[in-house]
């Protein structure tokens, strides 16, 4: 499912109020949670699933010093096509972005090939690389998470 | 003066090679009145033809003359005859790159955009390999077109892009030289490559993908720098001895082009196999091709349904590959 769609969903999941939303399209599914905390009822962390619906751990309700939102988000950016990722525009500069680089909502992570058809991927949001999950010239598939972003 | 790295074409260039086009000489003051400008706008005019190394002669009492023959891209030729397609033709006299110009383009994401440009100062190939752009010589031509199709259904695009170009190179030179295609997209000629194809994604989105389509092709370039090429390559003149408008290839290949898109978004790559049998170089030849660094030798088989190379392995299997560095293997 497109992160993008996901990202809508928490937005209208947050709009509402309302506590769970649930989204099947064929064989993906997605459950968005609001973890209610009875004191502060204007901002919750949202915990957000894909793939798997598993039932949602609720959190140790923590005493926050501000109401600040405690999101525990955990986006994957994925490949939209078969082919090769290159995590550098060319072998001789040095790669679009390292682990710990803060990125902004639409700065390029990599790019990915498919019979010279270039696909450069961008970041749909904004957050710090967690982990780069594939290695420069790399195959990868449909879908293939390519980047954490935290 | 910093340069500019995009210009326009300027009309006074294209004005002053067209009286320079009949060969004979033409001095300076009548290149002013014939042009309506001034003595020093004709020497900044002449300048500039020495910077981008158009080779002419110039004699003390006499003025100037071409070497050879050079007619400039002209849009609004190239919008003529090709009729009543709503097509907007952008001509530049020099760009970084004709598919950065045009992924910057703030157009309107629905319009079919051409940008032409007579040089290129940032020409580049597959993962910025550069692709050699001097001034007046050769066709450095994007396309910008919009697909109402996912991302995922476009596999094979690359292919068919190169089915247009080699169709419209073979209708300028005849067809009793089949132009090939090394997969994805070389168009050799001879063994030689004669045009390069490079497709950026721009975006896409609720099923909606734009891509940029840039297309170099050799045209009458014949001597140059072999420092500049690392491969190689050919060019229409080297062919067939012409000296080309290049206009006239530019409008072949934007009707072709279209025609093969159009087709491509109704009814899919399969619609083109058996145009891609006919002109596939690879086939049934031993073949050496780089995954990443992961290198694979096989016999290729032509292609699967996605376009990807289909190769047969040394223990018998069939492996398909999207992507990857193919040479064919020294026996």
């Amino acid at each position: 499912m497109d992160v993008r769609k996901i990202k809508k969903l928490i937005d209208l999941v947050n709009e509402t109020g309302i506590s769970e939303l649930e989204i099947k399209e064929g064989e993906e599914s997605v459950r968005i949670t609001r973890v209610g905390i009875s004191q502060a009822a204007t901002t919750a962390p949202l915990h957000l699933h894909t793939a798997t619906p598993l039932p949602v751990a609720a959190p140790s309700v923590e005493t926050l010093a501000a109401p600040e939102v405690a999101v525990s988000q955990q986006h994957t950016v994925n490949s939209p096509m078969v082919g090769t990722a290159y995590l550098a525009p060319s072998p001789q500069v040095p790669a679009f972005v390292k682990v710990g680089d803060r990125v902004q909502v639409g700065d390029v992570l990599c790019i990915v090939e498919a019979m010279k058809m270039f696909n450069q991927i961008e970041s749909d949001i904004a957050g710090q690389v967690k982990s780069i999950l594939v290695e420069n010239g790399q195959p990868v598939e449909y879908g293939q998470p390519l980047f954490v972003i935290e | 003066m910093k340069a500019k790295t995009t210009l326009v074409l300027n009309q006074n260039l294209v004005k002053l090679l067209r009286l320079l086009q009949d060969g004979q000489y033409h001095d300076g003051t009548s290149i002013g009145k014939t042009l309506n400008i001034t003595r020093g706008g004709v020497w900044k005019l002449i300048k500039k033809l020495e910077q981008y190394q158009v080779a002419f002669t110039s004699m003390k009492g006499k003025g100037y003359q071409l070497n050879e023959p050079l007619i400039l891209l002209d849009g609004e030729k190239i919008q003529n005859s090709l009729g009543k397609i709503p097509l907007k033709i952008e001509v530049l006299e020099k760009v970084d790159s004709t598919n950065q110009y045009l992924k910057l383009s703030q157009a309107p994401i629905e319009e079919v955009r051409v940008c032409l440009s007579e040089m290129q100062t940032k020409g580049r190939g597959r993962l910025n390999r550069s692709w050699y752009s001097p001034f007046g010589k050769n066709i450095y031509f994007s396309m910008r077109y919009p697909f109402q199709k996912d991302l995922s259904e476009l596999s094979g695009l690359s292919l068919v892009v190169a089915l247009s170009v080699a169709h419209t190179l073979n209708t300028i030179i005849g067809f009793q030289e089949k132009i090939k295609l090394k997969w994805p997209n070389d168009v050799i000629v001879q063994g030689e490559k004669m045009a390069g194809i490079l497709i950026e994604i721009q975006a896409e989105s609720n099923g909606f993908s734009q891509v940029v389509i840039g297309i170099g092709i050799n045209v009458n370039e014949t001597d140059a720098d072999q420092n500049n090429i690392t491969q190689p390559w050919s060019s229409l003149k080297k062919i067939t001895g012409i000296n080309y408008d290049r206009n006239g290839i530019c409008a072949e290949l934007i009707s072709k082009l279209l025609s093969y898109l159009q087709r491509f978004s109704v009814s899919g790559l399969s619609d083109f196999n058996t145009e891609w049998q006919e002109r596939d170089l690879l086939f049934g030849k031993a073949v050496e091709l780089m995954s990443g660094n992961q290198p694979y030798s096989g016999i290729a088989q032509g292609i699967d349904a996605q376009g990807h190379l289909v190769l047969k392995l040394a223990d018998g299997s069939l492996k398909g590959f999207s992507s990857g560095d193919t040479s064919l293997r020294k026996q």
